[in-house]
């Protein structure tokens, strides 16, 4: 794995961190702890990114109220497949990250819809298409200017 | 799909990658189910430890907020008229917040502590907040959060320095209800509208029961911490029946949530003296921009009385001076 990619995210983490926690900004601001997830999981080892996507999920449980653990789950399944992308699929045009940010984005929101639990979960409709596309939109417009601006998108999605 | 093969292109170091990542998906499912005490324990030593720097750091956003209020007010005296008139607006708000808090701590029989009001800012925990006190403080679970309005908010997960609750726009948010003149009894709970847009929902009243709108809705006290008699909001409209045998109305609470920062929470050992409507008197049922207006008019004919005075008494000298 790169520095650079290591150091993005890195950066990405600690700045929802300071938004989204320090500053009590919600849904304005994107989803960067997925963001950074995505871009890891691309260059390190399956294992490795589901247990970031664990710890990353942790962290994000440990402010909510009800349903702990439903991000862990979601985010190191994200991890987890995120990271075998690379095997199924080799690309790195703008088009291509587009979309992987995008559907990683919508299928954390996904895994997140269905490990949250009927009594606490919004309808499905609402939830994944409305909020999650918006979120993932944001996080893919988002995601793609930073990685181009940065560097991580010329090495993204290389062939091995 | 091919089978999974490790970078180094081994496919025994592929099986060993996948095995450990199904353990770490199977810890991460288990996460789901631990105990609840186990899990609360987690997450308050993460706010503890990780999340710490990034809640002091909203807690001290709040309080330099309220500093920097203050010292704009200060600034404006010294500066001039027109400052005061710009720093005015926001120093009125607080002073009128924190003046109802004082006078709502001091009347009843319960104890309650100030908090400041901090908010997770997860896009998927809208409604919930946290409070700077907790079981150290005598804050138990199902304290109600209130401000000079009325009903705010519960406490749900009380931590020995801070606790984590709800506003009254949670799905979650329940409580039981009647109307001021306490003929009719039901549930207040949040409704989200198709935009988003949080209702309150008064429920399970009695078909016959019919409500004028404008109609103040209190808490009953049943079933509940929360006391007897604090505000919850104002009837609107009807919002039609459950079957033929239960009728619900939308409410328009009298707490705007989004512009919490500062609230009473009950504490434990605190006991209802009586009905807590005696701080709320007559007229007093309002939602702070009302409170606000109503303030406004009263300093505005204060000022009106003060000048008619002024003219009078100066009238009063030119008799006299006349007459000499």
């Amino acid at each position: 794995m790169r520095t650079l990619d290591l150091v993005v995210a890195f950066l990405l983490i600690l700045t929802h961190l300071i938004v989204h926690v320090g500053f009590g900004v919600g849904a304005a601001a994107p989803d960067l702890f997925t963001l950074a997830l995505l871009i890891i999981a691309r260059d390190t080892h399956m294992a490795v990114a589901a247990l970031i996507g664990l710890g990353l999920g942790l962290v994000e449980d440990a402010l909510g109220l009800r349903s702990f653990g439903a991000h862990v789950l979601s985010l190191a399944l994200v991890g987890a497949l995120a990271s075998r992308t690379r095997d199924l699929f080799v690309g790195e045009s703008v088009m291509f990250v587009a979309t992987y940010l995008f559907v990683g984005k919508l299928a954390a929101d996904l895994f997140h819809w269905v490990a949250v639990g009927a009594e606490h979960r919004s309808g499905f409709v609402r939830a994944v298409f409305l909020e999650g596309g918006t979120g993932a939109l944001y996080v893919a417009v988002v995601g793609l200017a930073l990685m181009y601006t940065t560097g991580v998108l010329r090495n993204t999605g290389r062939a091995r | 799909m091919p089978p999974y093969v490790h970078q180094d292109g081994s496919e025994r170091a592929g099986r060993l990658e996948l095995r450990t990542t199904l353990v770490v998906l199977f810890v991460a499912l288990i996460v789901n189910f631990l105990p609840q005490d186990l899990q609360l324990a987690t997450a308050e030593r993460l706010r503890g430890t990780v999340l710490l720097p990034f809640l002091a750091l909203q807690e001290g956003l709040v309080d330099a907020q309220a500093r920097a209020e203050e010292a704009s007010v200060l600034q404006a005296r010294i500066d001039s008229l027109t400052a005061v008139v710009m720093g005015r607006t926001t120093l009125e708000e607080e002073n009128r917040r924190l003046r109802g808090l004082l006078q709502l701590d001091a009347r009843d029989g319960w104890e309650w502590q100030a908090v400041k009001v901090l908010r997770a800012g997860q896009p998927d925990q809208e409604g919930t907040l946290m409070v700077d006190a907790g079981l150290l403080q005598r804050v138990r679970e199902g304290a109600p959060l209130v401000t000079r309005e009325g009903l705010a908010g519960v406490i749900i997960e009380p931590s020995p320095g801070m606790s984590t609750g709800i506003d009254w726009t949670h799905p979650d948010f329940r409580a039981s209800a009647m109307t001021l003149d306490g003929l009719h009894y039901g549930i207040v709970r949040s409704d989200a509208g198709i935009f988003r847009e949080t209702r309150l929902l008064l429920e399970g009243l009695p078909y016959s029961a019919v409500l004028d709108s404008g109609t103040v809705v209190v808490t009953s006290g049943m079933g509940t911490v929360i006391p007897r008699g604090l505000p919850i909001g104002r009837v609107l409209e009807d919002a039609g029946a459950e079957g033929e045998w239960r009728k619900t109305y939308w409410l328009q609470p009298f707490v705007e949530a989004r512009s919490l920062t500062l609230g009473l929470v009950g504490l434990e050992g605190g006991i209802p003296q009586e009905d807590d409507l005696s701080d709320w008197q007559e007229g007093g049922f309002l939602r702070a921009e009302e409170r606000a207006a109503r303030e406004e008019a009263l300093a505005d004919t204060l000022r009106m009385l003060r000048d008619s005075l002024a003219l009078l008494r100066g009238a009063g000298r030119g008799g006299v001076e006349g007459i000499r």
